[in-house]
């Protein structure tokens, strides 16, 4: 007898976070249509006590070890299928992610003060968004996570066009959903390619699948990747599936632009390990290492490292716009995790927690900056980098803030980024890929001239108006966590990294899980 | 390749596939907004015909009646209602339809060079699956519950992006 | 005695300590500020000498330095700490930086005197003293690049201090991206050595290479590439540009970052990792070579210059040159004497006109001269500082830079004691073309002569204490040298001390003769040398060679790269496929048009990579 709904219960628990954003979402969707237009900041308070609950939940879980497979049987057929994992990966990826999420929604709620428009929409939109992101780091099964990157895909849209009298706004809507349409099609091509390989859409069945095809099939693969990387590389933003960033990120509300560069793409990368890494990592663990270095995945994913790195910062060095340089930026970032991503066939176990990090350090310095430019540009009406002018003097503590990401995001030491930067490319190194390491390290210098084109303003420019920039409560705390954040895992690194050193060991588990 | 055509089921999916192949062309690169309605209905119905040849009666007419006897339909009468019959300037540059052109093409080879390099080494079995609704049912609510909750979520979502989007808002003109 | 040595982490932490203090309550401590980073300073530098002692019997009793470090973070199986180790170099360096940066923070007491920015300034003179020791602690490479990196900081932030002249924010700019691309280098370095060894230790990686373990070119590659952050950190050739315009920053910071102590990170780090070297002829040969070079060029350019802070600048820039000659040449002990020597005749030098610009209100030679009616005792120390530089016995400059010049004789590379000797000669010609022109000749200053007068007390004390060390250091050689434990100052009898001597007698003379005497001049030398002074004063072009061949490409790259996300691909999409049309439509190109480029590029991008791999994956 296949087991019913009832039998697996227990199980459940697995999704609890997923279900919480769910109902919470469902609920503020009620609570919107009968709340007055003027309150509608309401639903955001509620939106963000929902993310809140959903931190909770996957903390409590990590506290207690909890972790495992949320399986099915099918019906004629023996064995369990899984569809959905919980191991410190997802948990961890989920965590950002939702931290992403809640100070997003701080911004947002402040975005919609004296602005009319579909407020309370926003925020249920970014619940079920936040729902498929989740869902797209601890699937274990590929239509479970197909559904979960367009849970995450088409409310984005939606979100990205959500100003309606903005033009810029609604021109980034449809730009993203057009490349969002192509980028489906690949993955779901794609991911047709690997189920006719392995014959499972179960990833955890899949690698031994395809540990006996591989040799066969390298043009498959190729093709199947080539697939994949076109779809993922578009939600995470690397050269060359990136030309919709710019236009979308300045286009798009300034907390959507922060929720596309931080959730959107850390859910990217989680699923890229998803789907790229993890299922080979069996053929590599036999291969050496000489040879791994040569597979077809690891050759895609450097080029494309290098072009993310390359394009996304000698790009910025000549924007003026602060949100569209910002797309730039996250661009180059998004090609320095690639580098991890490229390493991790190589040096599976520390690369993913060196991984790990780097989004981690990432979403947090890349969320206190558009905090800071949401602020600055608001104030200024202006989003050309000439609103920063004397920031330093009109209000220290948010220059300082901003300087702390700045430095970060450039990879300065006694900050995260630079650490972020330190372990991805010494992995980097122990995995023969060091030319891609010193690639990185060459090109991140040029990142800092366009950084301290913001320093220079804040500090080195006489400001416009000499009022000082009042921040709400709820921005002022997103802002020192942010930069408290940086600063600390800066000057004591070990705290989070060694947690995240321990993900590369859960996929071991995950392999030599019985499916 | 003779032995491939000499099972009647693999000649059908060859004429069924190019038949869809052709309408889904139509869709594209037609000009009229009326006859790219219809060759999307000849593109669904195609599909269709495939899921009867894969032994899937069920989902064939879960996508005549969905796809072909509702979205259709409904597209048919937003052209007619808004008469939305004018032709579409495409746009598009020689150069550009060239160059794109050429990468489909080149892509299409490289993906026919894979298939077919590697075709004679899978092996072919019988499913065994059971494609009755019961099964469906179970593989939907079991192996795919949580796919199934979060697709049901997804046109949650969907259904309110739609009305942001189309929705004019009163203070908007 | 070992309780000394257990509190020796608070030299660098007590700096640190008073920034953060000062950032936290600064404004409200106003003149105190000063008062706060002196006193933390002044602990530090105290601590500092009295280590000297019982960390140097430690390291003779012991056979290895005195260390003290925690556990600061795990990778893998690699512990990497954050602690203390007291070589005999850093024993060295420890009261240079702390006694120099407590003197400086005096000075600055009254030369920073009514800025509006005042505590924060001795908040980044406190990080910059403390990140400063750190580095000179450092037991590993990984402690050693952060604080590395923090001093290129403290340095931009410094530089920029007055940011209200825009040249100072961009002369910030230039030192802190200058040094970097020597920093991509160094840390370049570090992750080879880590990959190699496994291993941040510089105890691990010195004996790696000394065991042979690592050897050939690979030494050689990473030798380079730590004289590549070197050079970037000390300005030498050709990555000097950086220094001369850092002359933008308040004087205390020149003298302090810019002449001793953090300028002279890149010798100690040479010094630091000379095993590395000395494994590597070719490295070696390279690290004399820039040396000589940058010691030579420097001082031709120094002639020329009207602006005489920036003259002093380049003077370190050849001074340095002279310190990398040393090491090159394989005395650690030369280069790291004059290193000394030289931290403390320098920050005088710099003091002295920093006192002149602190009055006069200018950094133009033209501007203003005949000082000595009024600032006599300037006067004095600065003499006492040129004549340590110009290397005059018994001041300390001719001790430390006789050693560097015997140990050229001595190895017999006449290339580099050409260079070596000539550089004598012109060092003494421009440094005191500047005392003479600044303190004799017609009495006239740019805001009246008459305003102008001795600086304040709080200043000439530091500037006396120094012009007293700029005196006595040269006898402390055989302290340094049994301190380094790295053999004697080099001797080469006294054909080489007379020939330096003499030449530096020569060029006081003929500065003489050119400034002080009626009917010769600047005028006349510089038709004499014609082109040649053109080249001198222009700096070779070198600065425009940077803009040339460095700055525009690059930014070039920048535009096409912006440009690929706006028509470039477009074009190149279309013109692919060869369409004559297509130029005319390419403006009048809609929106939308754009976003189904972007989709063509995805794809085309797909077929790209596919080949590419399929290459790639048939090796």
């Amino acid at each position: 007898m296949p087991p019913t709904l009832i039998d697996i219960t227990g199980q459940w628990q697995y999704l609890l976070a997923e279900m919480v954003l769910v109902g919470g979402g469902i609920v503020a969707m009620i609570v919107d249509l009968l709340l007055p237009r003027r309150n509608k900041s309401v639903v955001g308070y509620f939106s963000l006590a929902i993310v809140l609950a959903a931190i909770t939940v996957v903390a409590v879980q990590m506290g207690r070890h909890v972790g495992g497979y949320l399986q099915f049987q099918y019906v004629g057929a023996t064995g369990w299928k899984n569809t959905v994992v919980v191991d410190l990966f997802a948990q961890l990826m989920s965590l950002i992610m939702l931290v992403g999420a809640l100070f997003v929604l701080v911004m947002d709620v402040y975005d919609w003060r004296g602005r009319q428009g579909y407020e309370g929409e926003s925020y249920y939109l970014i619940l079920f968004a936040t729902t498929g992101a989740l869902l797209m780091a601890n699937s274990a099964d590929l239509i479970t996570l197909f559904i979960g990157m367009e849970l995450l895909s088409l409310p984005s849209y939606v979100l990205a066009g959500l100003h309606r009298q903005n033009v810029k706004s609604n021109e980034a809507g449809l730009k993203y959903f057009l490349y969002g349409g192509l980028a489906t099609a690949a993955i779901l091509y794609g991911m047709s390619f690997l189920y006719g390989l392995s014959g499972t859409t179960d990833l955890v069945a899949m690698p031994s699948a395809i540990a006996s095809q591989l040799p066969n099939e390298r043009l498959f693969f190729d093709i199947a990747f080539a697939f994949l990387l076109l779809g993922l590389g578009f939600k995470m933003a690397v050269v060359p599936f990136h030309m919709w960033a710019p236009d979308v990120y300045e286009g798009a509300p300034t907390p959507v632009t922060a929720y596309l560069s931080v959730v959107s793409k850390v859910a990217g990368f989680a699923m890229a390990t998803r789907v790229l890494i993890v299922p080979f990592l069996p053929v590599v663990a036999e291969s050496t290492t000489a040879a791994h270095t040569g597979l077809p995945l690891v050759t895609i994913l450097a080029i494309v490292a290098v072009l993310s790195m390359l394009g996304g910062n000698a790009a910025a060095l000549r924007q003026r716009n602060a949100k569209r340089l910002f797309a730039y930026s996250s661009i180059a970032q998004a090609g320095y995790v690639l580098v991890g991503l490229a390493a991790m066939p190589g040096q599976s176990a520390a690369t993913a927690g060196s991984m790990v990090f780097y989004l981690a350090v990432y979403a947090l310095m890349n969320v206190g900056a558009f905090v800071t430019i949401e602020w600055v540009t608001r104030a200024a009406g202006d989003e050309s980098l000439a609103a920063f002018a004397g920031l330093g003097r009109r209000s220290p503590w948010m220059a300082f803030a901003f300087t702390v990401c700045l430095l970060s995001l450039g990879g300065f030491p006694i900050t995260a980024g630079f650490w972020g930067k330190f372990f991805l490319f010494s992995f980097a190194v122990n995995a023969q890929l060091s030319w891609l390491a010193y690639a990185g390290m060459v090109l991140s210098v040029i990142s800092f001239v366009y950084y301290f084109r913001f320093i220079r303003q804040m500090y080195f420019v006489r400001p416009a108006t000499a009022e000082t920039l009042q921040v709400d409560a709820g921005n002022t705390v997103v802002l020192a966590l942010c930069t408290v954040g940086v600063l600390f895992f800066g000057i004591v690194p070990n705290v989070l990294m060694g947690p995240a050193q321990a993900v590369g060991a859960s996929f071991l588990s995950m392999l030599n899980a019985v499916p | 390749m003779i032995d491939f055509f000499s099972q009647p089921t693999n000649l059908w999916f060859v004429v069924i596939a190019f038949l869809t192949l052709i309408a889904s062309l139509g869709v594209v690169a037609g000009e009229k907004v009326m006859h790219l309605a219809l060759n999307l209905g000849g593109s669904f119905a195609g599909v269709a015909a495939l899921f009867v040849l894969l032994q899937s009666p069920f989902l064939a007419i879960a996508q005549v009646l969905i796809y072909v006897g509702a979205i259709l339909v409904m597209i048919l009468f937003g052209l007619m209602l808004t008469g939305a019959h004018a032709t579409e300037p495409t746009g598009v540059e020689t150069g550009k339809k060239v160059t794109v052109a050429t990468a489909v093409i080149v892509l299409t080879a490289l993906t026919i060079w894979g298939v077919y390099g590697s075709a004679g080494r899978w092996p072919v079995v019988p499913s065994g699956l059971d494609t009755s609704l019961t099964a469906l049912g179970q593989a939907l609510y079991g192996h795919w519950g949580v796919a199934f909750e979060a697709a049901s979520t997804l046109l949650l979502a969907a259904l309110v992006g739609a009305i942001v989007v189309s929705r004019r808002e009163d203070d908007e003109a | 005695m070992d309780g000394l040595l257990a509190v020796s982490w608070l030299v660098p932490f007590l700096p640190l300590l008073a920034f953060a203090l000062l950032t936290l309550f600064g404004s409200r401590l106003g003149q105190g500020a000063a008062w706060l980073s002196i006193l933390f300073t002044g602990v530090a530098a105290v601590l500092a000498v009295l280590l000297l002692s019982p960390a140097s019997t430690y390291l003779q009793d012991q056979q290895h330095p005195y260390q003290w470090g925690f556990s600061w973070l795990q990778i893998g199986s690699v512990t990497v700490s954050l602690g203390v180790s007291l070589t005999g170099l850093n024993l060295l360096m420890l009261p240079i930086v702390s006694v120099i940066a407590l003197l400086v923070q005096v000075y600055a007491v009254g030369y920073m005197h009514g800025d509006a920015r005042y505590p924060r300034f001795f908040a980044y003179m406190s990080l910059f003293t403390g990140s400063m020791l750190a580095l000179v602690v450092s037991p590993n490479f990984l402690q050693l690049y952060i604080f590395w990196e923090m001093v290129g900081l403290c340095s931009y932030l410094l530089i920029g201090f007055w940011y209200q002249r825009s040249q100072a924010a961009k002369a910030a700019k230039k030192a802190f991206i200058v040094t970097r691309i020597g920093d991509v280098g160094l840390l370049v370095a570090i992750f080879l050595i880590f990959a190699a060894t496994g291993s941040f230790e510089f105890s691990a990686v010195i004996q790696a290479v000394q065991s042979r373990q690592l050897g050939g070119g690979f030494v050689t590659a990473i030798a380079l590439l730590i004289f590549l952050g070197a050079a970037g950190k000390s300005a030498q050739f050709p990555l000097h540009v950086w220094l001369p315009d850092a002359m933008e920053g308040p004087t205390p910071v020149s003298a302090l970052i810019h002449a001793a102590t953090m300028v002279a990170a890149g010798v100690y780090l040479v010094a630091l990792t000379f095993p590395i070297f000395a494994a590597s002829a070719a490295a070696m040969q390279v690290v004399a070579w820039i040396g000589a070079i940058s010691a030579f060029l420097a001082a031709t350019i120094a002639l020329a210059q009207t602006d005489f802070k920036r003259v002093i600048a380049y003077s370190t820039i050849s001074q340095l040159g002279y310190m990398m000659l040393g090491l090159g040449v394989g005395s650690i002990t030369a280069g790291m004497f004059h290193l000394t020597t030289h931290a403390v005749f320098k920050a005088l030098l710099f003091l002295a006109v920093g006192a002149v610009i602190h009055e006069a209100d200018t950094q133009e030679l033209d501007e203003v001269s005949g000082l000595w009616g009024k600032m006599k005792i300037t006067a004095i120390t600065f003499f006492i500082g040129a004549l340590a530089l110009s290397g005059i016995p018994p001041f300390a400059g001719f001790w430390s830079k006789d050693g560097i010049l015997a140990a050229v004789v001595s190895q017999g590379n006449w290339g580099l004691a050409v260079l070596g000797f000539l550089t004598v000669l012109l060092t003494a010609f421009y440094i005191w073309r500047i005392g003479f022109r600044l303190f004799f000749g017609e009495q006239r200053a740019p805001h009246g002569y008459e305003k102008v007068h001795e600086a304040p007390l709080m200043m000439m004390v530091p500037m006396g204490l120094l012009a007293l060390g700029a005196i006595g250091t040269g006898f402390f050689g055989g302290n340094i040298s049994r301190l380094l434990g790295s053999g004697a100052v080099p001797e080469a009898g006294w054909g080489v001390a007379i020939l330096a001597t003499v030449l530096a007698l020569v060029g006081i003379g003929a500065a003489f003769l050119t400034y002080l005497r009626p009917g010769f001049g600047e005028a006349a030398v510089a038709r004499l040398l014609g082109p040649v002074w053109i080249a001198f004063k222009r700096k070779y072009w070198i600065d425009e060679g940077y803009q040339a061949g460095v700055v525009r490409p690059t930014l070039a790259l920048a535009a096409g790269v912006r440009q690929a996300d706006g028509n470039i691909i477009d074009t190149a999409v279309e013109s692919v496929g060869a369409a004559p049309g297509a130029i005319g439509e390419g403006v009048a190109r809609a929106q939308t048009g754009r976003a189904q480029t972007y989709l063509a590029v995805g794809t085309i991008a797909v077929v790209l990579l596919v080949i590419v791999s399929v290459i790639g994956g048939s090796r």
